[in-house]
C-alpha cells in the first residue's frame, strides 16, 4: 500500500513536469532530484522509459498518471468548492483523500461537481468516462457563471465565495441555491438576472456563482 | 434630550421616546426601505449605532391621522436567523418587541422570493403589515399582483406602493392608523416530526418576547446559536432535556431542521404566489428594454455615452450654461448695470479706499464674490446639477458603472467609483463627500486624490473650454494628458498602496423617464447644498484676497510665483491668476481667461497654463472637505504632492512641446 502511495505520487510529479510543463527541460537528474522513489522503479513497473536522454511515460504509465492527477485535483475542486477549506488545508487534505478515492467514488464526485475541467489552480483535470459519457447524454452541468452564454439561463446550485462578506454581497442580489439565473452579458461585466431585478458584478464575483445549466 | 433639532445629525445616542408607539421596518437590502423611511418621516431623522456594534440604525417619526409614532428603519435582513451583524441587530430589534406595526417592505416583483419571510414574521406572532414597494416597476413589467387576495391567503394587511413616487403611501398610513392585531396567530405546518418537537419545546421557551414561543422554538431547533445559548441561560432546564428533543428529531428528519424549515416557508411562499403573483404573458422586450440592452455593451454603449456627454454636458451645460446664461448674467447684468451701480454707490457714499475694495471695485466681496458666485457659478453648476439628477434619475450611471468597470479596476477602483467621478465634473467638493460610499478606505483615497488632481469641477472646465475652444491643437494636448494623468496615477496610486482588489457588484434598475418632481427635489438639494457651503467660502476669499492686497503679501508672493512662472514657460502676469487659483480652481481658470483675451499668451503657453491649473491645487473648499473626509495628514500629504507635481507637469509639458518642436 505505502509503495502504491508512493509511486501515484511519482506519477504526479512527473506528470506535472513532463504534461503540464514542457518536456524537453527536465533530464534524468532534475527529475530524480524531485522524486521520492527512484526512477529505475517506475521504470522496473513498466511506468517510463528511460532509454535516450528525456524520460516519457510508457503507455501504462501514461494512464495511471492521468487518474492520479485526476483523483487529485478532484479532491482539490471537492475541498475547495463544496467544503471551503483554505489554500493549504486544501492541498494537505487532497494529498491525503486522493489515494483512497476509488473508481465508483470519483465518478460520483466529478459528477457532483459537474465534471470540472480545471482544478482551483487553473490546471486541466483529465477527463474521465464520466465526462466523456456526460458530454455525449447532454447531462446537465454545473459551471461557474462565468461559462454561461449571455440569454442562457439555468438555477443556482451553490455559492463559492470564499470570504463571507463576498457571500452576504450576493445574498443581497437574491443568489441563493435553487433560484432561476439568466446571464444576460458576459462582457465588460457579467450582467445577470435574478427573478425581475438585474445586477452587473466583475469576473471574480461571477466566478463564484456555480449555476446547474437548465440544457441546451 | 430631545430629537427635534434631528437635521440628520449622526452618531448621536440613540434614544427611546417610550411614550410613542412604535413602527419597525424590516426587510431585505435593496427593497426601498430607506425610501419609505424618509417619505414617512420627512426630516426629522436620527441614525445611531446600535448598542455594543458598528451597525447604524434610523430613527425617526411621523404623523399618521391623529397620531405621532416612532419610526425605525432596521439593517437588511433576509430571514429571522441572523448570518451577519447587521441581521443579528434587526432580529435583536424585533426581539425585544413593543412594535406597534412591523412594516416587511418587499420589492413587489421579486415577491416570491421574499414572501418566506414575510411568513415567518406572520408567525411569530409579529404584527405585521406586508409592504408591495416598487408596485409601478412591477406594473411596468406588466406583473399582475391580486393584493385583496394576498391580504386573505396571509391573514395580515397588504399594501401596494411607491415609496419614491409617493403612490399608495396615503392607503399605508391609513392601514397603520387602523391597524389592530388578529387574535390568532397563522401557522405553517412543517411535517410531523417537526411539529411533534415544537410541541415539546415551544411551551418552555420564554414568553412574552417580541416574537411568539413556537418561533423561538423553530428557530431552537434549526440551530440558531443565540437563541439556545439563551434558553441554555434559563434556570431549572435540563440541557439533557433540550438535547434529546433534538436528537430525537434529527433522528426521524432525513435532512436537517435547518434546511426543512426554511424549504418548507419557500415551498409555502410559492404556493401563495402562484395564485396571486401573475407574471407577465410574454418577455417584455419593450423599447427600454432593449435600449438597456444596449447601453451595457461596449459596442454601442460607448457611442451612447459619448451621446449623453454631447447633449448633457456640451450642449446643456458648456453651451447652454456656461455660454448663453453665463454670458447673459455676467455681461448684461453684471458687466453693464450692477457691478458700475455699486462702484458709483461706493465711490458716492464710501470715503475709504479699502472699504471700497473690500466691497467693489476689482477684487471685492460683491463685484468679484458674489458675481463669480452668481454669474459664472450658479448657471454651469446649476445646469450640471439638473444635468447629473436627470441622468441619474433613469438609471443609467449603474449602466455607465458596468461599463468601466475593467478600467477602473487597473486604477485600484471598481466601477462603482464612476459616480463620485461623474459628479466631480460638476463639483469636485462634493464628489469628495459622495466618495462614502466606495467600500474600501484604499479606494475612497484613490478617488479623493484622483478629484483633487484629474478632475476638473464644472466652473473650471467652462472657462477652460472656453479658453481652448478657439485653439483645438491646445485642447487636444490637454484632454489627451488630463486622462493619461487620471489612468498613470490612478495605476501608481493602486500598485503603492496595499490592500484588497475592491469587487464590483451593482443592481442595474430598469431604464425609466425621469420625474420633473424628483429632478426638481435633487437639483434643489444640490444647489441649496452649495450654495450653504461653497459661497461662504467665495466671500472668505474675497477678504482674504482683498487683505492679501491691503497688506501687499499677495504681491510677495505674486513675485515668488513669477518665478515659478518663468520655469514653466508662462508670462509673469500669469501668477496672479494661479494664486486666485488657490481660492478658488475657477478664480485661476478666469484669471488666465482675462490674459488670454488680452492676447498675451502663446498657443503653447495656452496648453501648459491649462494643464497646470487643472492639476493645480484643490480650491479651499475642497480642501477642507478633504480635510474632513480623509484626515488632515492625508489632506496636507495630497496637496503636498499635487502643489509641486501641477508645476513640474506644467514644467514638462512645456520642455516637450519646444523639444519637438511643435507650436500649437
Ligand atoms: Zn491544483
Ligand atoms: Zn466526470
Amino acid at each position: 500500500m505505502k509503495i502504491n502511495e508512493q509511486i501515484e505520487e511519482a506519477l504526479e510529479v512527473l506528470w506535472v513536469c513532463l504534461v503540464d510543463a514542457r518536456p524537453q527541460l527536465n533530464t534524468k537528474s532534475q527529475l530524480s532530484a524531485k522524486l521520492e522513489i527512484s526512477l529505475d522503479q517506475l521504470a522496473q513497473e513498466g511506468l517510463v522509459d528511460l532509454s535516450g536522454e528525456t524520460i516519457h511515460f510508457t503507455q501504462a504509465g501514461k494512464q495511471e498518471a492521468a487518474l492520479a492527477i485526476r483523483r487529485h485535483r478532484l479532491s482539490e475542486r471537492l475541498f475547495h468548492d463544496i467544503i471551503e477549506t483554505d489554500q493549504t488545508d486544501m492541498e494537505e487534505a487532497a494529498c491525503q483523500v486522493e489515494h483512497i478515492v476509488k473508481k465508483g467514488i470519483e465518478e460520483k464526485i466529478c459528477r457532483l461537481l459537474g465534471h470540472p475541467e480545471t482544478c482551483p489552480h487553473g490546471k486541466p483535470i483529465p477527463p474521465g468516462e464520466c465526462c466523456r459519457k456526460a458530454r455525449e447524454t447532454k447531462e446537465k452541468f454545473v459551471v461557474p457563471l462565468t461559462s454561461l452564454k449571455p440569454g442562457e439561463c439555468g438555477t443556482i446550485a451553490y455559492i463559492k465565495a470564499g470570504d463571507s462578506k463576498k457571500l452576504q454581497k450576493l445574498m443581497v442580489m437574491g443568489v441563493l441555491p435553487g433560484n432561476n439565473i439568466e446571464l444576460n452579458a458576459s462582457f465588460p461585466s457579467f450582467v445577470f438576472s435574478v427573478d425581475y431585478s438585474q445586477y452587473a458584478v466583475d469576473t471574480d464575483m461571477a466566478a463564484a456563482i456555480i449555476v446547474r445549466r437548465s440544457g441546451i | 434630550m430631545n430629537q427635534q433639532s434631528g437635521c440628520g445629525c449622526h452618531g448621536s445616542q440613540p434614544e427611546e421616546d417610550s411614550a410613542l408607539k412604535k413602527i419597525v421596518l424590516v426587510g431585505n437590502p435593496n427593497v426601498g426601505k430607506s425610501a419609505l423611511f424618509n417619505r414617512l418621516t420627512g426630516s426629522y431623522v436620527v441614525v445611531s449605532n446600535y448598542p455594543g456594534t458598528t451597525v447604524e440604525v434610523s430613527r425617526g417619526k411621523c404623523q399618521i391621522g391623529t397620531e405621532e409614532f416612532q419610526i425605525e428603519d432596521t439593517p437588511g435582513m433576509y430571514s429571522l436567523r441572523p448570518i451577519t451583524e447587521e441581521e443579528q441587530v434587526s432580529r435583536d430589534i424585533l426581539l425585544t418587541g413593543g412594535a406597534e406595526v412591523v412594516l416587511h417592505v418587499v420589492d413587489a416583483k421579486n415577491l416570491k422570493r421574499m414572501l418566506s419571510f414575510t411568513l415567518q414574521l406572520a408567525e411569530a406572532g409579529l404584527p405585521v403589515v406586508l409592504v408591495l414597494n416598487m408596485i409601478d416597476e412591477a406594473n411596468q413589467l406588466k406583473i399582475d399582483i391580486n393584493t385583496q387576495l394576498l391580504e386573505k391567503k396571509l391573514g395580515i394587511p397588504v399594501v401596494a406602493i411607491s415609496a419614491l413616487s409617493g403612490q399608495g403611501v396615503a392607503q399605508l398610513k391609513e392601514k397603520i392608523a387602523v391597524y389592530r392585531q388578529p387574535e390568532t396567530t397563522p401557522e405553517i405546518f412543517y411535517g410531523d416530526a417537526v411539529e411533534a418537537a415544537l410541541n415539546t419545546l415551544a411551551p418552555i421557551m420564554p414568553a412574552g418576547r417580541g416574537l411568539s414561543q413556537r418561533s423561538l422554538a423553530l428557530l431552537l431547533i434549526q440551530g440558531d446559536a443565540a437563541i439556545s445559548a439563551e434558553e441554555q441561560e434559563l434556570e431549572g432546564r435540563s440541557s439533557d432535556f433540550l438535547d434529546t428533543t433534538l436528537a430525537n428529531l434529527e433522528e426521524q428528519l432525513e435532512e436537517s431542521a435547518s434546511y426543512v424549515v426554511p424549504m418548507t416557508l419557500h415551498q409555502c411562499a410559492v404556493n401563495t404566489c402562484t395564485e396571486t403573483f401573475a407574471p407577465p404573458a410574454s418577455k417584455y422586450n419593450s423599447f427600454a428594454n432593449r435600449l438597456s440592452g444596449w447601453t451595457m455593451r461596449p459596442l454601442t454603449g460607448v457611442p451612447i455615452l459619448l451621446l449623453v456627454l454631447y447633449f448633457g454636458l456640451y450642449k446643456f451645460v458648456g453651451e447652454f450654461g456656461a455660454g448663453t446664461i453665463v454670458d447673459f448674467l455676467e455681461a448684461d447684468l453684471f458687466g453693464a448695470y450692477i457691478s458700475p451701480w455699486i462702484n458709483n454707490l461706493l465711490q458716492t457714499y464710501i470715503p475709504w479706499q479699502p472699504i471700497r475694495d473690500l466691497l467693489g471695485m476689482e477684487y471685492g466681496i460683491i463685484t468679484l464674490g458674489i458675481r463669480y458666485a452668481i454669474a459664472i457659478i450658479l448657471p454651469i453648476v446649476g445646469t450640471f446639477f439638473i444635468a447629473f439628477s436627470i441622468i441619474e434619475d433613469t438609471g443609467y450611471l449603474p449602466r455607465l458603472a458596468l461599463l468601466v468597470d475593467r478600467i477602473f479596476k487597473k486604477i485600484g477602483l471598481n466601477g462603482r467609483a464612476v459616480i463620485p467621478m461623474t459628479l466631480g465634473f460638476g463639483c469636485d467638493t462634493m464628489a469628495t463627500i459622495v466618495t462614502r460610499t466606495l467600500e474600501t478606505k484604499r479606494e475612497r483615497i484613490i478617488a479623493t486624490l484622483l478629484l483633487a488632481l484629474a478632475i476638473p469641477c464644472s466652473a473650471q472646465l467652462g472657462v477652460i473650454l472656453g479658453m481652448v475652444a478657439e485653439n483645438p491643437g491646445a485642447m487636444a494636448v490637454w484632454a489627451g494628458f488630463m486622462l493619461f494623468i487620471f489612468l498613470f496615477i490612478g495605476f501608481l496610486t493602486a500598485r503603492l498602496m496595499p490592500g484588497d482588489r475592491p469587487n464590483f457588484y451593482m443592481e442595474v434598475p430598469p431604464l425609466r423617464m425621469p420625474r420633473p418632481g424628483a429632478v426638481f427635489m435633487k437639483t434643489y438639494t444640490r444647489m441649496q447644498w452649495y450654495f450653504v457651503e461653497i459661497l461662504p467660502l467665495f466671500i472668505l476669499a474675497s477678504v482674504l484676497i482683498w487683505l492679501g492686497k491691503i497688506t501687499a503679501t499677495f504681491d510677495v508672493v505674486v513675485s515668488w510665483l513669477s518665478y515659478v512662472m518663468g520655469w514653466i514657460g508662462l508670462p509673469k502676469e500669469a501668477a496672479v491668476a494661479f494664486l486666485f487659483g488657490f481660492f478658488r480652481r475657477d478664480y485661476g481658470a478666469a484669471g488666465l481667461f482675462d490674459l488670454q483675451q488680452a492676447g498675451a499668451l502663446t498657443g503653447n503657453q495656452l496648453a501648459v497654463a491649462v494643464i497646470t491649473l487643472t492639476l493645480f491645487v484643490p480650491c479651499i473648499a475642497q480642501f477642507l472637505v478633504m480635510k474632513k473626509e480623509r484626515g488632515f495628514k492625508m489632506a496636507c500629504a495630497m496637496a503636498l504632492f499635487i502643489f509641486p507635481f501641477a508645476f513640474a507637469t506644467g514644467g514638462l509639458v512645456n520642455a516637450l512641446l519646444n523639444l519637438t518642436g511643435i507650436q500649437l
